[in-house]
């Protein structure tokens, strides 16, 4: 029954694209469900908004409210490996909805008051509730994959250095060669 | 459920109180409490009717309200909604229902319950927060005795 319902208010959902995860509850919204937060709604009118951050209904201030949390504006919402994104719903520049992104690709999202679903596009919940997903952001993912890209980026900087000075040799060598004669 | 003191209770004082002159005309008398009696009853009548008459337009738009955002993640647009609005235009009167609802369900009241007390008793750290949000509107209603 509540699949039903969902799926009537949002015409892209259909039997196989989305999933129910969680029992419907007020204590959370989608912008603090895309933060990773479920303690608390995310709003600059009458919700928790991030310290220094402008309290304005804009897409501006979402980005920054993101920002707060360490994300960044990215020009697609392309699963990356290394990255977790979010996407920002705009109805007539207004923002109105946001989805995180899964690590399968797929996207969750909490409906207002309602259950948190699973879906596997970011069109599924488009229309005339949240409008389009807009902007995206990202930011490195924790756990395993930042230590593996921390490994990686150390490792590659160090042979960046040995290949570096190996190149300066070359070079140095011929020079200093030069100069004494 | 425990709502604000009836308006029309001063009634019940004042005619228990009204002294019927002692001129011998106990008929006179007579007539004089059965008119209060009859004003007494007509006026709590109509309060009654007021009264019953606001619980259905309030459940009414309550009901549409909820259906109409339960969707909606914009808390502007929650509070924005035309029925919550309605429900604001009521005016105070409908304020025991809605700490009744609070106490019941917490749900987004906490704009109309600032609009119609023109206080705001949440604890700027519980933003956002609906549990605490609703014990703070909870504990200010107990103090102002709007709830027993």
């Amino acid at each position: 029954m509540r699949k039903s319902l969902i799926k009537s208010t949002f015409p892209n959902l259909t039997n196989d694209n989305f999933e129910i995860k969680s029992p419907a509850t007020h204590q959370y919204n989608c912008i603090s469900w895309a933060a990773g937060r479920i303690d608390r709604a995310w709003w600059p009118f009458g919700g928790y908004w991030p310290d220094d951050v402008s309290r304005q209904v804009t897409a501006d201030a979402f980005i920054e409210a993101y920002a707060s949390i360490g994300y960044e504006v990215t020009d697609n919402p392309h699963l990356e490996s290394g990255y977790e994104k979010i996407a920002i719903y705009l109805l007539n520049g207004l923002p109105k909805h946001a989805s995180r992104q899964l690590l399968n690709g797929c996207w969750t999202s909490k409906l207002g008051n309602m259950e948190d679903v699973d879906h596997d596009s970011l069109e599924a919940v488009t229309g005339q509730i949240y409008g389009d997903a807009q902007i995206f952001m990202r930011r490195e993912t924790k756990g395993f994959g930042v230590t593996f890209r921390k490994l990686y980026n150390i490792l590659k900087t160090c042979i960046l250095r040995i290949f570096n000075k190996q190149h300066q040799s070359n070079h140095i060598y011929p020079h200093i060669i030069t100069t004494k004669r | 459920m425990s709502f604000a003191p009836n308006p029309l209770s001063w009634l019940d004082h004042s005619a228990d109180s009204m002294t019927i002159p002692s001129s011998g005309c106990s008929g006179d008398s007579l007539l004089i409490e059965i008119a209060i009696q009859e004003t007494k009853s007509h006026i709590n009548e109509s309060f009654l009717g007021y009264q019953n008459q606001l619980i259905v337009k309030f459940n009414n738009l309550k009901s549409k309200w909820i259906s109409e955002t339960q969707f909606i993640s914009s808390l502007t647009d929650v509070y924005m909604n035309p029925s919550y609005q309605k429900i604001i235009s009521l005016g105070p009167s409908v304020l025991p229902y809605i700490l009744h609802e609070l106490k019941k369900e917490p749900n987004w009241w906490f704009w109309a319950l600032e609009v119609l007390t023109d206080e705001n008793p949440v604890n700027p750290e519980h933003l956002g927060d609906i549990q605490a949000m609703t014990a703070d509107w909870l504990s200010w209603a107990g103090s102002k005795h709007y709830l027993s």
